[in-house]
């Protein structure tokens, strides 16, 4: 069961990510929500502290709550990241499945996933598209154990499965940002040259034990992927 | 004056970098820092939370607070809001100033900024290392309204550290897009790569607690020497 600032919580942020407070640039007063979700004002501030942690908006001293640039052009947001599907939204968002395999781990995969070599794991590898064009390359490893797959998943967003059909939080993740030269292959899945940039993610994916459960290296088109990172000083 | 708790998470830290809990992986209890320290629960709890938030470690319900992996050298935590010099520390940061001069905002800027087109700025490029090594070169645009007082030598070091302890305009939070670019012939030069070569950009604003920005930067990161890190958040 969710709780109850969580729900309010949700409420608000679906207001923000519909372009509700775009005019103002600003949440409506305490009081207001108060009455309009019968809560208590408890409840509202872990709600609205929330908010803020996220990134979605700062509070100045007896002014009020403002929004913050949480959205720039089709920018993924790295503080709370859904998936391109939802981070793209709403160009439409496709995927190509390159490779599907169960393997077990080799040296580098058993440092990277802090596994036993020889664990069995799943391994997939996808273009990805944004209204037909390739906007990056994924290349990912999941502990088999923990994280039971099959291919048909990979047509749609892993993340929407992992989180309504698992059950799984794959909430925590730790990312690794870098510019790198394209590889061969990488620039042909992207339709680029060999030795262009690409926007080089190494993200490693946890459950809320903190225990690993994947690895995954994901390469963007430089032209067409950014992301943003919101950070406070509190 | 420093608060209570961040004297407790400063000595954390420092144990922490030293190694101190590298066979446990485990934070010490509560209680064991409340008498170490003689300080109230709440001070601890805050100091740990803030450990927590800057990516040292994570609580697990019921056992402890346990340490995550270590940082790759020379990784940029975009985490943790403080000049490159403290970033970066113990290894040295150093910077050239190329251009250093007084603008008014062009239309772009000025948006960006959210400051009326013409309004004073100041801007700056300097070239960035780290342990000697070029590590980044950034275009600096700062709102002239906010700190009249800037100047060529501070632009030399901390601009950070002078916004928090000199022009008490202390930083609130800060919003980064980041994107991979090709490098132009002179960012190519200041690397010694070639031009085409890859680039990381970061195009950073930073803000006071009203909201306000006082400073647009555009960063351009080595691609070889720079990796970002953004450590998951544990809420």
């Amino acid at each position: 069961m969710k709780a109850k600032f969580q729900e309010i919580y949700d409420l608000i942020e679906a207001d923000i990510r519909g372009g509700v407070y775009n005019e103002t640039r600003k949440l409506l007063s305490e009081d207001e929500y108060v009455s309009r979700f019968a809560v208590s004002r408890d409840t509202l501030r872990r709600a609205i502290d929330l908010l803020i942690a996220r990134g979605y908006c700062y509070p100045v001293q007896g002014k009020g709550v403002f929004l913050r640039r949480h959205k720039i052009n089709g920018a993924t947001n790295l503080e709370n990241t859904r998936g391109l599907t939802t981070d793209l939204y709403p160009q439409k968002i496709t995927s190509k499945v390159i490779t599907f395999n169960q393997i077990i781990a080799d040296e580098t995969m058993a440092v990277n996933l802090n596994c036993p070599i020889g664990t069995p794991l799943t391994q997939y590898e996808r273009v990805r598209y944004a209204d037909g064009i390739p906007v990056c390359f994924e290349s990912i490893h999941f502990i088999a154990a923990k994280v039971p797959m099959t291919k048909d998943v990979l047509e749609g967003s892993v993340y929407e499965y992992l989180r309504t059909k698992l059950k799984v939080n794959l909430l925590m993740i730790d990312h690794v940002i870098m510019a790198i030269k394209l590889n061969q292959r990488e620039a042909e899945f992207l339709g680029l040259n060999l030795g262009d940039p690409g926007l080089c993610f190494e993200n490693l994916g946890m459950d809320r034990k903190g225990e690993i459960l994947q690895f995954g290296r994901t390469v963007s088109h430089y032209q067409r992927i950014r992301c943003l990172k919101m950070a406070s000083y509190l | 004056m420093v608060k209570k708790y961040k004297e407790v998470f400063t000595a954390i830290e420092k144990d922490i970098l030293d190694g101190y809990y590298n066979e446990t992986r485990k934070l010490n209890t509560e209680d064991a820092y409340i008498a170490e320290y003689n300080v109230s629960r709440n001070t601890v709890r805050n100091a740990i939370d803030l450990l927590i938030k800057r990516g040292y470690c994570f609580p697990i319900q019921g056992s402890g607070v346990f340490l995550r992996r270590k940082r790759p050298a020379f990784s940029f935590d975009l985490e943790n809001i403080c000049g490159l010099t403290s970033k970066m520390a113990p290894l040295s940061v150093t910077s050239d100033v190329f251009d250093f001069k007084e603008i008014g905002a062009d239309e772009e800027m000025a948006a960006k900024m959210g400051i009326p087109v013409a309004s004073p700025l100041y801007h700056l490029k300097r070239m960035r290392y780290v342990d000697k090594k070029p590590y980044m070169i950034e275009y600096a645009y700062l709102n002239k309204t906010l700190i009249p007082g800037f100047d060529i030598e501070t632009a030399q070091g901390s601009i950070f550290d002078y916004l928090t302890n000199d022009a008490r305009m202390p930083v609130s939070f800060v919003d980064i897009v980041i994107q991979a670019v090709m490098i132009n012939r002179h960012e190519a030069a200041l690397f010694q790569l070639s031009e085409g070569d890859p680039g990381l950009m970061m195009e950073g604003y930073t803000m006071i607690r009203t909201g306000e920005v006082v400073q647009f930067c555009t960063v351009i990161c080595h691609y070889e020497n720079v990796h970002l890190l953004k450590l998951a958040s544990y809420f």
